[in-house]
């Protein structure tokens, strides 16, 4: 909607990036004012619950829905108004990939294939056979599973600078899993392209992400490196007696049956916890990301 | 992706092999006896309005097979944010609109004509592929 307002620099633009992105579904926000950029070169992981928004970033990021108030940009480019040269250096796989059922693998590869200039048919080929993929199978008739790996090939096939995966591991098994993290890394690191991924399997993240943004209720809570937010984050709990001190600022709070605190506190600029974690009786337990998603999601 | 012939053949190339040649075969089997039967009746007077009829069925197979097809492939395009395809597969179905139209209305144009000068006089001319005899 705005997009033309915000135009961006090209040259310095960052491959994506999204400010003050608002959307809702009847009714209810489901984006509130997202802002987010993702540096060259990055591996984003988004993290959320399902419903939290993951998926409206994503696709309002892309320029696939016009969003209430905001604009997104890629390549500086506003993402509504995407030039072929763009969309031609950005590869996108959805978290349902539906598209072109009607044909076979191979003749949905070698049709999209036409229309990169960097698309490489024998990784294509080689990539088909290690997954164990029947290229004359109608993509309608393929497992879930099976029609996302198709879909990542298309996407990888492309050579893109930017790469945009919803839920790539959703219908994925463990194996297949790890084949398409370790391809994920090995493209982030050798090609140097950008990646932003959503996904609700915190593992995932610890593999390949160098930073991660968390997304709760439309917002954008943390954005920080994967190192930083263990480092960074803990859980201080406070005995009843102690509870009630004066307000601490956490990125969530939970009082329980016996009047004892859990907050998910950070440590300040000079990297010392808050002072009440020096409070008699109080505790501060390191958290795992996956501790820490679920203390900020609850 | 954006030459004449190119633009023709974009919503053919997004079926399957298979479908094609069902269309092909489909196409031939309903021109084949249209342009038969139109050598047989080329010079009687019911050849005009048989034209014109085949040719709207014609323009309806187009539609059919074509179209859609073209449609579908901008949208699919456009969720997958796939380049070029999005604007050539719109640009291919205005292309294939306009030709639909621009054809059968040639040819109601030649009708009015021959309606105006007499269909013999029109028709019976020398005739390079079947020389009037």
């Amino acid at each position: 909607m705005n997009a033309m307002l915000h135009e961006a620099n090209p040259v310095d633009a960052a491959p994506l990036e999204a400010r003050g992105l608002t959307h809702c579904y009847e009714g209810g926000n489901v984006l509130c004012g997202v802002d987010l950029a993702l540096q060259p070169g990055s591996v984003l992981g988004l993290i959320g619950r399902n419903g939290a928004g993951k998926s409206t970033l994503i696709r309002g990021m892309l320029g696939l829905l016009e969003p209430l108030s905001g604009a997104a940009f890629v390549f500086g480019e506003p993402a509504l108004k995407l030039s072929d040269p763009a969309k031609a250096r950005l590869a996108y796989v959805p978290q349902q990939p539906e598209a072109l059922a009607w044909l076979t693998a191979q003749q949905m590869l070698d049709y999209v294939g036409r229309f990169y200039p960097r698309w490489d048919a024998a990784f294509v080929r080689t990539t088909l056979e290690r997954w164990k993929i029947q290229p004359n199978k109608l993509l309608a008739k393929l497992s879930p599973g099976e029609r996302q790996r198709v879909d990542l090939i298309r996407a990888l096939a492309s050579q893109p600078e930017l790469l945009v995966l919803d839920e790539p591991a959703a219908a994925l098994d463990p194996v297949a899993r790890r084949e398409l993290l370790r391809e994920v890394a090995l493209r982030a690191g050798e090609n140097g392209t950008t990646v932003l991924f959503s996904t609700h399997i915190v593992s995932d993240l610890e593999r390949v992400a160098s930073e991660i943004a968390f997304l709760h209720e439309g917002r954008l809570l943390l954005r920080c490196g994967v190192d930083e937010a263990k480092e960074r984050y803990a859980r201080l709990w406070l005995p009843a007696a102690a509870s009630f001190t004066a307000p601490i600022p956490s990125l969530s709070r939970r009082r329980h049956d016996d009047g004892s605190l859990s907050l998910v506190v950070a440590r300040d600029a000079r990297g010392h916890w808050p002072e009440a974690a020096s409070l008699p009786g109080a505790r501060v337990d390191a958290l795992g990301l996956e501790d820490l998603f679920v203390e900020i999601a609850e | 992706m954006t030459s004449f012939l190119q633009l023709l053949m974009l919503p053919w190339m997004a079926w399957s092999q298979r479908t094609r040649r069902i269309i092909v075969w489909t196409l031939l089997v309903v021109l084949c006896p249209a342009i038969a039967g139109y050598v047989l009746l080329w010079r009687s007077a019911g050849a005009g309005p048989g034209l014109a009829h085949g040719l709207a069925v014609l323009d309806c197979l187009f539609w059919a097979a074509v179209v859609p097809r073209a449609l579908v492939l901008a949208n699919e395009a456009r969720r997958l944010r796939l380049p070029v395809l999005e604007r050539a597969a719109a640009i291919s179905t205005v292309l294939y609109a306009a030709l639909t139209i621009a054809l059968p209305a040639a040819v109601v144009a030649i009708l009015l004509a021959i309606g105006r000068r007499g269909w013999r006089a029109f028709w019976c001319q020398p005739h390079p592929v079947l020389p009037h005899g």
